[in-house]
């Protein structure tokens, strides 16, 4: 059932109608139940796996909870020493710890499991070894959500929850089950605590929201992906044909990615849940630091929070970085310091997103930009001044965008080809084999899409562009409602009839699944 | 211990007023990498060592907070 299905529409419907017509109070419980059902209607064989990672989690984050709570109590009601308070704290820490590993091996350890098991058949072109490999739907969006919760009750952030209901709420809410956002317990998990009200305005703006997604998935990421794909399917064609299929697969993938956060957000706060963004203008970034700040945020801030973080505080990484400015040069310290957390915690991310070598690349790629940025920072700062160019004008700062933009591109370009020998054929090609004349000549006509898809296309990506720059200014929803009831429906009516008419769908297309949705 | 705080931010990142800023983390003033070095400096300077507990960006938020933080921890 994928979100731009009319089956999606048809569950979302009824499941909405069960929560209108439900008590206040117990419209949390339509939504568990909803979830659950979305989960089961993807595939039976899955359910196991969500409920053994909802108990799991739960029975641990409640003995955590419990160990904190008793040591609370016991330093409130006795007289300790600070040793025995020391010692009674290390004691319940390592408890505690056991707990938190077992629980994280049994849920990280499946996904490690998974990952591995199909490299091993891709590599061997094994494919019903690949098939016979269980992947819950979502299952990197889950256990990396539930795990989170964990530490953060394990690190004393927040008291667990004690409704085991009310957690598999939140683990297994539907929309952001498939691709996200990666939330936080403490905000999502108190968004569906507090009482869900029905609101016209918000279920309104809802509506519009999940158009706007609809449309970028159908209109534009599913056109794009149809050149992209037929480029990317030969390894020694046209350079130019690559670097336009690598800009629309730029293009492809945050209209895919974006129109599918738009859909859930907007189907979400039709229950009276706000998700949590994911994305804030990416292409406005003038670094690649502040691109991953901007793009797929609850990912990156995952891995900031739950990778990052506890290696630069971990005692080893201190002392490395003590020894190193003992016995190194500032810069070389510094290269130590920063570069151990940076490349470990890119390298993971590389392989969440990817089996394969390229994707370990992709990995190595940002982590080595992000580090090199941090530690040259001085220089590269300095930089535009020493060779004369001003950095603080508009033109200095499109260039910034820019740069930013073909460095995320040839990020892409490391996971296309299929495999990593075929991306570097495509590279080869695109530095030896690349002319101007095929943008003349028509070329760009024999990868799927005729002129008038074309057309289409460059009219919605310009379309995509004008509202990404009306969002800087503010909330869009909040523009359209301010105009008058013709001119509102005009809008809604135009944007209805546009995905009908243009949406890529049909007995000619294959509507593509939602690029994330494997993972 | 104001004092030296706001020594150890402004050397990170010139040009802002720690003193009344709030939202540090928050609103992204401090990114991960400052706070990597802004961790280090202020362990070496009030000889405190601090835990996964402190890192959820709300103990860095302000210099007031970071104080309430380096009391606890002292």
């Amino acid at each position: 059932m994928t979100i731009t299905s009319l089956e999606f529409a048809a569950f979302v419907m009824v499941v909405f109608a069960v929560f209108a017509i439900c008590p206040r109070k117990s419209r949390w419980i339509v939504l568990l139940a909803g979830s659950m059902l979305f989960y089961m209607i993807a595939g039976l064989e899955f359910v196991p796996f969500l409920v053994a990672t909802i108990i799991s989690i739960w029975l641990s984050s409640a003995a955590i909870g419990r160990i904190w709570e008793r040591q609370r109590a016991d330093f409130d009601q006795n007289t300790y020493s600070p040793a025995e308070k020391k010692c009674r704290r290390q004691k319940d820490q390592r408890k505690a710890k056991a707990i938190v590993i077992l629980a994280v091996c049994i849920n990280i350890g499946y996904l490690i499991l998974e990952k591995a098991l199909l490299y091993r058949a891709a590599r061997a072109n094994d494919l019903s070894a690949a098939a016979r490999v269980i992947v819950p739907l979502g299952i990197s969006y889950y256990s990396f959500s539930a795990v989170g919760y964990l530490l953060d009750v394990y690190w004393k952030r927040y008291d667990y929850e004690r409704n085991v209901f009310r957690f598999a709420l939140y683990a297994a809410y539907f929309p952001h089950i498939t691709q996200g956002p990666i939330s936080r317990y403490n905000l999502l998990g108190q968004e569906l605590k507090k009482e869900l009200t029905l609101d016209y305005t918000r279920v309104t703006q809802g509506l519009q929201l999940v158009l706007w997604g609809v449309c970028k998935k159908l209109v534009i990421a599913d056109r794009a992906m149809v050149f992209v794909s037929e480029a990317f399917a030969v390894t020694d064609g046209e350079g130019m044909v690559y670097l336009i299929a690598l800009a629309l697969d730029v293009v492809q993938i945050y209209a895919d990615f974006s129109g599918y956060m738009d859909i859930m957000r907007g189907v979400s706060e039709l229950f009276g849940v706000e998700l949590e963004r994911n994305f804030d203008h990416p292409f406005r970034a003038r670094s690649v630091s502040e691109f991953w700040r901007r793009w797929h945020m609850t990912l990156g801030g995952w891995f900031k929070d739950y990778v990052y973080y506890p290696i630069t505080i971990s005692g080893w990484h201190k002392r490395i970085s003590k020894w190193s400015k003992q016995c190194l040069s500032p810069r070389m310290a510094k290269l130590l310091a920063a570069g151990i957390p940076i490349m470990t915690t890119w390298l993971l991310t590389g392989i969440w997103h990817g089996n394969g070598v390229g994707y370990v690349a992709w990995g190595i790629y940002y982590g080595t930009l992000i580090t090199a940025s941090v530690v040259w920072s001085d220089v590269l700062s300095s930089l535009p001044g020493r060779i004369g160019i001003r950095a603080d004008c508009f033109s200095y700062r499109l260039f910034q965008m820019l740069r930013t933009g073909c460095i995320f591109a040839g990020g892409r370009l490391l996971t296309k080809g299929g495999s990593f020998s075929s991306t570097l054929r495509i590279i080869r090609q695109i530095i030896t084999n690349t002319h101007v004349l095929p943008l003349f000549t028509g070329e760009m006509m024999g990868y799927g899409l005729n002129g008038l898809n074309w057309q289409i296309l460059i009219i919605g990506i310009c379309l995509l562009a004008g509202v990404e720059l009306l969002q800087v200014k503010g909330e869009v929803r909040g523009m359209i409602a301010r105009q008058n009831l013709p001119f509102r429906w005009m809008l809604y009516l135009a944007g209805m009839l546009v995905v009908l008419v243009y949406g890529v769908y049909g007995s000619a297309y294959s509507t593509e699944g939602f690029a994330y949705q494997n993972f | 211990m104001k004092e030296q705080i706001l020594e150890i931010l402004e050397g990170l990142k010139p040009g802002v007023s720690f003193e009344t800023q709030k939202g540090l983390v928050t609103d992204k003033i401090i990114d991960s990498i400052t706070m990597m070095e802004l961790i280090t400096l202020l362990e070496e300077t009030f000889d405190i060592s601090i835990g996964m507990e402190y890192m959820d960006g709300k103990h860095f938020d302000s210099v007031d907070s970071m104080m309430e933080m380096i009391e606890e921890l002292r």
